[in-house]
Parts: structure tokens; sequence; C-alpha cells
């Protein structure tokens, strides 16, 4: 019974210490990040790390860790949600983290408050712990407000809720993937319209898998460039749909540029954000 | 004022029939898109000029149920997607052309006078027979009324007017004004643009500490959290 008590105040203490923390937030100094290895065959690490006895757990420094959970499960009692997952903090060049801040490098996520340290999240490091560690640790602010941590999380969902497009339809999209990637820092005309697109999506019917596809692109512009330099969009239009013609069991191939505005709520749902940058094998 | 009454007759053009001119006897605001089937007298020519002007006039005359076709085609084509909830394969048979001619359509591809005319004259009729919803506008046009008419068919055919005696005045509620949210929270909601995601950079910029170490593994017993 005692130990029962002395558990539920524990507990109590450590939600208590977890209340202020959110996600993006971060701690500071002489931090180990853990990861499971092949002691045989170690990818990133020299071989001097390894134990006689094959030990297949490898911990490195860092200069601190983020949380990269979600506030909700943060705050939730540890007796239901014990865990919280980790990300270690690295340091970067000044150019390096410019290009982090505007979300060119999808490896790392920006954190506003770690931006003196020239501190980044490296998302392609997970580590799972104990919210009893977070308890002892002394919290520094990642986000200061609702905007920052929208464009922490924006960046967390992109690292892992890509969605992943068959690979003939990556093959097949290559001449557009191309031709958007050569146009779209250029001063032309069409890059110009490029960097005016809001989205593009891509609708599979009846699915992705199906033998026969029909696709619906939609180049979602913003609302008010009804026009674009004098030169309709359908004219643009005309000139991508061209480099993805009907091939394959992709037997039928259109598109439309279109508005938030008209776009139906169901074109929408219905479709996939196409991230012309990860359409790669 | 005008005279509602004053027979006034239209000179227009239909999808399927030779250019017919049709009498207006009815209030302007139900038949200020008069279908291109309806009987004929060359008393005078009412273009869509003046049927733009009538709409628009500060005369006091009502036409609270008429679109008016001030809208861009692109708008027009938006707002009759939206009020028949019709697929684009079914929009296309409506005007007789490819889905593809659609979509360039509502691209921004100019659309031929004749078209724009169908096209206002359908978004009349969708306004007309609007019950609200366009999943329940969609299920009207495409069930046969009592008289085993399908009106779907009657739009394909042009008979607009026969569409709206049919159906009836549809009496939609009117829609739900909502305020405008924050520019701030637009941009927030703003997916990253196409531009940036294609100009993404993969390789690891970042420099390590360099101290690492081995951890041996030991086995432990799981805690039975019950107790």
């Amino acid at each position: 019974m005692i130990e029962n008590n002395d558990q539920q105040l524990s507990i109590e203490s450590i939600d208590a210490s977890l209340k202020e923390w959110r996600q993006g937030d971060f701690v500071l100094g002489e931090h180990w990040f853990a990861y499971r290895v092949d002691p045989q065959q170690l990818l990133t690490e020299s071989p001097q790390f390894t134990e006689p006895e094959g030990n297949d757990l490898i911990e490195v420094e860092t200069r601190g860790l983020v949380l990269i959970t979600q506030t909700c499960d943060i705050v939730r009692s540890c007796a239901s949600r014990p865990y919280v997952q980790v990300a270690p903090l690295v340091e970067v060049e000044e150019s390096s983290l410019q290009e982090i801040q505007r979300c060119r490098r999808p490896q790392y996520a920006f954190l506003p408050g770690a931006k003196d340290y020239r501190l980044v999240a490296d998302l392609d490091r997970v580590m799972t712990m104990e919210k009893t560690i977070v308890a002892g640790w002394v919290r520094q602010l990642g986000c200061n407000n609702d905007q920052e941590i929208r464009v922490f999380a924006r960046a967390l969902a992109r690292k892992r809720m890509r969605f992943a497009f068959p690979d003939d339809f990556t093959l097949w999209a290559n001449k557009l993937q191309r031709r958007f990637r050569e146009k779209h820092s250029k001063r032309s005309l069409e890059g110009e319209a490029l960097r005016r697109l809001r989205e593009i999506r891509v609708r599979a019917a009846p699915s992705w898998d199906h033998s026969e596809v029909q696709l619906m692109f939609w180049f979602i512009r913003e609302d008010e460039d009804v026009r674009f330099q004098d030169v309709g969009w359908d004219e643009l239009l005309d000139k991508w749909l061209n480099l993805i013609k009907p091939e394959g069991r992709y037997y039928e191939v259109e598109g439309q540029v279109t508005t938030l505005v008209d776009i139906t709520a169901k074109d929408y749902v219905e479709s996939d954000p196409l991230d012309l940058d990860h359409l790669s094998i | 004022m005008i005279n509602l009454s004053m027979p006034i007759t239209t000179s227009i053009t239909s999808a399927d029939s030779p250019m017919q001119i049709s009498p207006i006897q009815k209030v302007i605001g139900i038949t200020i898109f008069p279908s291109p089937r309806k009987t004929i007298s060359n008393e005078s020519t009412l273009n869509w000029d003046l049927l733009h002007l009538l709409d628009t006039t500060t005369t006091g005359i009502s036409v609270p149920e008429i679109y008016t076709d001030t809208d861009t085609p692109q708008a027009a084509l938006s707002k009759l997607r939206k009020l028949s909830g019709l697929t684009w394969e079914q929009l296309a048979r409506l005007f007789n052309v490819s889905r593809r001619s659609l979509h360039f359509w509502a691209s921004g591809q100019p659309i031929s006078r004749f078209n724009e005319e169908s096209l206002h004259r359908l978004l009349n009729a969708l306004h007309y027979i609007n019950r609200g919803s366009a999943n329940t506008n969609r299920h009207i046009l495409l069930n046969p009324c009592k008289n085993g008419q399908i009106p779907f068919d009657l739009l394909v055919a042009g008979r607009y007017e026969d569409v709206k005696n049919l159906l009836g005045y549809g009496n939609a509620p009117e829609q739900l004004q909502l305020v405008p949210i924050d520019e701030n929270e637009r941009v927030l909601r703003k997916p990253q643009k196409p531009d940036e995601l294609i100009d993404a950079l993969y390789e690891p910029v970042h420099k390590d500490i360099g101290r690492s170490r081995s951890v041996r593994s030991a086995k432990i017993r799981k805690r039975d959290r019950k107790q």
C-alpha cells in the first residue's frame, strides 16, 4: 500500500513537471542519444566503439534533445502515457540554418528558441524515453507562439507524412518534375507562374493500385492571380499537360488550374499533395 | 418604371436547334435567360447588355433569384459545378464537349459566345431550382420525375425552362455568411509551396560532437503495472 502511495505521488510529481512542456521544447547540456546497431556492420560509428561481446547499442553525445511528441501526449498523465519521443539537437552553419528555417532541408526542423546556438532538430533520428527523464530537465522554450509551433509541426509532418506514390508514376511524372525543377527559380514567365502556385494535387481513380488509372492534376493558384502576366493559366496548363501524356496504365490524364474557392472539398480530399521533390525512387 | 408585362422578345441560339426568338410574357426576373425553345415573336430584341442592365437596375425591379452574368465564365462554371453537384463528365455532356475542354475553360481558356450563353442559361436554371444542397440538386437532376422525364436529359437538350417548370422554384435557404479568418491565420494554414518543396536539399550538414560509446543492454523484468 505504501508502495502504491509512493508510486502515485511520483506520477503526480512527474505530471506536474511536464505540465508546462510543449512540442518543440528542448534541453541543453550533455545528453546522450542511443540507437541500436549491428556490431559487425557499423554504418555510422567507427569499429573501435564496439565491445568484444558485441554490444549492439550505441550512445552518441548531443548538444541537447528536443521533444517531438505532440503536446497533448506530453501533458497527459504518465500513468497512461509514460513515453515521449525526442530528437537530437545538432549544430549547423549559419547558411544552413537559414535554409532549414526556410524548410529547404527536410532532415532538420528549425527551432526558434535554439536559433542563437545554431542548433536544429535532426529528424533522421528519434529516441523514445520515459517521462521521468524529462521531469528532471531544465526546460528551454522551443517555439514562442502559435505560428512557430505550426511551422515546427509542419516540418515534422513533412518528414513523416509523405504519400508514397507508385514507382511507375514517379518515372512517368519525371518530365514534369524536371521542368518544374528547371523553371521554378528562373525569371521566365513559367518560372514565375510556378512560384505563384499554392499547391499541386493529383487524384487517381479508381485507385493508385488499379490496372487502369485516370489521373487528375489540380494546380491550385492564389485567388487573386486570375490571369498571369497577361497569359491565361490555360496556356500554362497546356504546356504542363503536354509533359504528362497518357501512358501505360495511366490511360487518361487531365488537369485544371483552380483556386481554393473553386475546388470542391470532395476534389481536395480525394487527391494527394504532389511534392515533386520526393518523386524519386 | 419598366412595364414587366410588356412583351419582350429575344434572339438567341441554342445548343441543338437553329436560332429562335422568344417572347417573354412573365416577370423578367424569372425569364431573363429564356429557353431557346419557347414560342416566337418579332416585336423587339433583348440583348445580353440589356439583360444585365435590367438585372442591375435600381428602379425597383426585384430579381432575387436570377443569376447575374457579371461573373467570368470561369467563375460561372465553378458555380455551376458547386450548385449542380454534377461531375465534370456530366457537365461536359451538358455542353457537348470533352471533359478536357471543360477543365481548360475552368483554367481560363476563352469560351465561345455560344457556350457562354449556354453556361449562363444553365446556371440560371440551377439557381432557380436550387434546393440549397449540391447533393440534393444532383439527386433531383439525375432521377426521373413523376412524368418519367429526367431533368438532366432536358438540360442536355437545352430545355432549361422545362427543367425549371418541372422541378419548380427551389427556395434555397440563404447561405450562412462566415466571418473571414484573420490573414495571419490564413497564411499559417498554407501548405508549403511547390517551388519551395522542389528545391529541397538532402545532404546532412550538421556537425556531430564526436563522442560516442557502446552501451551494455540488460534484461529487466517487466513491472506489473497493476500492483
